[in-house]
């Protein structure tokens, strides 16, 4: 065919061939080059809920007036109710206190608020002066963060559930103070256990095998798609939360327990073997996929009769098919030796940036977000877990978060392995998503355990 | 420009050859900003232990002697490739069928021809949630339809289960958003067809099958070289629909997804730019081979 020849000699064929070459190097250059850096300079402000009732008064209002003018730029939740209760404190204490609070939203994901947020820090930069940081972050940033202690008193911090003042002291330092929580709970559909002849939730996994096994038997011949238990199988943070819940509840540890890897041993493989069990026969085999989201909407529409999840989804007793038909219990414990109930710990913090020019003001900020009056306002209005015990006692939140009557045995991440954690949990999260999709469990943890001693060193 | 001024000579080219320089060069300026300068950045930082926050150290070729040995990477690019030679085949063959059909004279031709770009108008992100609502096992609207409407399965069925059925379902949302994009760019290509090339070609007697392959397919090969090669440029780079629906799993790891993870949630920005390096030159040798057997083809 013919060519039309350009007057500079460039034929068509080897202009396509440069243009192509040229957008494919753009485009990748484009990938490799901070792709998805989460900045955390969207919105803000859209989404103040009308009915908000007022934040508690500021009661460091007098320490805090000293600063009244400084300006505090401060990270908040980037969505949600959270977003609107954040506010309306910040407007609170920008009010009583004369100090100005410039609010910077979060992007939704948290590894990419945390690198929003570290290159920020990496490169010495003052502001966000005070940061929300992800309970398994703390590690990893502390060498950005301010000492809290000696800025806040001891009986300040004792406050807080000792375990997450433990995961925020790095090196002895307090890097940051706990701000709110979450942990994971087994929901359960009361109708069906009683329909089925069960009087209580099971206390272990191979009870509520067996009982989603019966339910499931009897539901599915009126309902296809309905299954026994649900959870987050997914590739991503939450199956590693599962996967931990799994693990500690058989006394088989917490994959990494002081800097050696401590998965391969035979309680982990019997928990990870019983979880792959599920799939296909109690839990749906498209289970690998599910996220907070997919359980949440399988067990809000009836499709299931039990649910691991964090306390957030409470709000189904609000306007869903299973309003009023289900009950939140502690995750069950191992059918082992020492087997216990156990609930992966999430939850924030909040710190101080190193580099702030105004700590002080920064401080009394935190004082304020933290307060166990903070905490109450936003554990009612917007069902965050106070990471207080005496805020959690008041009556007033447990009226809002039922849950948090029942026990739970918090267990931490293997964050102490600092900024390697976001591997640690990529190569664990991947090999239990291959276990539930069939892969040998055995040989599983074997590679999983040599992957994480390459990363532990 | 086809009008040739009397006793205009080679001078008249080498003018017209200076403007088309002077007319291309603010392009081939942004260019260098937006796509050199990034481009050279990551080769460099390729050659570097890099990371979000550390330091930097000029390492050789480490990076690349790491990436031979990481069976990831490999199962990253197979991925990548599977994906790519299943979609691009599908979509070029129904791209040439919906194109021809689209060239032909009918009611509603125009209506058509706007409504078959909404699958490829919606940002990704939004139609492939989409898509996965609709495969979800326990609520999506397939198995309700299989199962409990057309009762053709016993079971609901994981469509995202084993690798197989992953990339399968993967590639099925690929082809349905961008098979659209492809009969565009081809009835551009079948509209620049001379019509009395196809009359006389009938005149003689031949069928309708005969003049599509005789006529149509070979007249049509530039805009499908085009297209193929957008195509296979954008499969190789693909993350948004693998990312949406699988996430972080690893037998769906594509290439772009591992480079992501490696420089954002592992603040490996060397390693991740080696993978970056080794992506381009495959894309490269992807085009190379195609402008080849065009080449190759035109002689």
């Amino acid at each position: 065919m013919n060519e039309m020849v350009r007057p500079d000699g460039i034929g068509r064929r080897s202009f396509i061939r440069l243009g192509a070459v040229g957008l494919g190097a753009t485009l990748l250059a484009a990938c490799g080059d901070g792709n998805g850096i989460g900045g955390g300079t969207t919105g803000g402000g859209g989404a103040s809920a009308p009915a908000l009732p007022a934040a508690p008064a500021v009661s460091n209002a007098a320490a805090a007036k000293k600063y009244s003018g400084t300006t505090v730029v401060t990270d908040i939740p980037g969505f949600g109710t959270e977003l609107a209760t954040t506010e309306q404190l910040a407007k609170q204490f920008e009010a009583e206190t004369g100090v100005k609070i410039k609010t910077v939203p979060l992007p939704k994901s948290t590894s990419d608020a945390y690198a929003g947020d570290q290159r920020l820090l990496a490169a010495g930069q003052a502001t966000p002066d005070v940061l929300l940081v992800d309970l398994i972050y703390p590690p990893a940033l502390a060498g950005y963060l301010l000492d809290l202690k000696g800025r806040l008193t001891e009986a300040e911090v004792a406050l807080s559930y000792p375990n997450l003042i433990g995961v925020n002291t790095i090196d002895s330092r307090l890097v940051a103070y706990p701000w709110y929580g979450g942990f994971g709970r087994l929901y359960y559909r009361t109708d069906l256990l009683r329909k089925y002849g069960f009087s209580a939730p099971p206390k272990t996994w191979t009870e509520l095998t067996d009982m989603a096994t019966k339910i499931q038997a009897g539901e599915k011949a009126a309902n296809k798609a309905f299954s026994g238990y649900v959870f987050q199988g997914n590739a991503y943070e939450g199956l590693t939360c599962n996967a931990l819940e799994w693990v500690a509840s058989y006394n088989g540890g917490t994959f990494i327990d002081d800097r050696t890897v401590s998965i391969d041993n035979p309680n982990a493989i019997a928990a990870l073997k019983l979880a792959q069990s599920w799939i296909g026969k109690i839990a749906p085999s498209g289970v690998t996929t599910f996220t907070e989201d997919e359980a949440h909407s399988a067990f809000g529409a009836g499709n299931a009769a039990f649910m691991r999840n964090w306390e957030y989804a409470q709000d189904l007793d609000k306007g869903s098919a299973v309003a009023g038909k289900f009950a939140v219990a502690p995750l069950p414990a191992g059918a082992v030796a020492g087997g216990k109930t156990a609930a992966a710990a999430g939850g924030w913090a909040v710190a101080v940036n190193k580099n702030s020019k105004s700590p002080d003001a920064a401080v009394e900020w935190l004082r304020y977000l933290t307060s166990p009056g903070a905490q109450a306002y936003r554990a009612v209005n917007s069902a965050d877990v106070p990471a207080q015990p005496g805020v959690a006692a008041l009556p007033e939140v447990q009226t809002a978060l039922p849950a948090l009557k029942q026990e739970v045995n918090p267990v931490a991440r293997p964050t102490q392995i600092g900024g390697k954690y976001n591997e640690a949990s990529t190569v664990i999260f991947q090999a239990v998503n291959a276990m539930l999709r069939g892969s040998n469990v055995e040989s599983g943890v074997r590679k999983m355990a040599g992957d994480l001693r390459g990363l532990v060193g | 420009m086809s009008v040739r001024p009397p006793g205009a000579g080679p001078k008249l080219a080498t003018r017209q050859a200076r403007l088309a320089w002077l007319l291309i060069a603010p392009t081939l300026a942004v260019t260098a900003v937006v796509a050199l300068y990034p481009a050279v950045t990551t080769v460099y930082r390729s050659f570097t232990d890099d990371t979000f926050g550390g330091t930097s150290h000029w390492i050789g070729l480490d990076n690349y002697a790491t990436l031979l040995h990481d069976a990831a990477f490999r199962s990253a690019t197979w991925i990548t490739i599977e994906f790519t030679a299943l979609t691009v085949a599908v979509e070029a063959v129904l791209g040439v069928i919906l194109a021809v059909a689209l060239n032909q004279a009918f009611a509603g031709r125009g209506a058509m021809r706007a409504l078959l770009l909404v699958p490829f108008a919606i940002i990704n992100v939004i139609s492939v949630s989409i898509w996965k609502l609709m495969f979800n096992q326990s609520y999506g609207v397939f198995n309700d339809l299989l199962v409990d409407k057309l009762h053709l399965a016993d079971q609901p069925i994981d469509f995202f289960g084993t690798r197989t059925a992953a990339l399968l379902s993967v590639s099925a949302i690929d082809v349905w958003k961008t098979t659209p994009f492809v009969a565009l760019l081809l009835l551009a290509g079948l509209q620049s067809i001379p019509a009395d090339v196809q009359e006389a070609a009938q005149v003689d007697g031949a069928g309708p099958i005969r003049r599509f392959f005789a006529i149509t397919l070979p007249l049509l090969r530039p805009a499908l070289l085009v297209a193929l090669v957008f195509r296979t440029l954008d499969a190789l780079r693909v993350f948004d629909v693998f990312y949406v629906l699988f996430g972080a799993r690893a037998d769906t790891t594509t290439m772009s997804i591992y480079i992501e993870q490696n420089i954002v949630d592992f603040g490996k920005a060397g390693y991740g730019s080696a993978i970056s390096v080794v992506t381009m030159l495959l894309i490269a040798v992807f085009v190379a081979l195609y402008v080849g057997l065009n080449a190759r083809a035109n002689k």
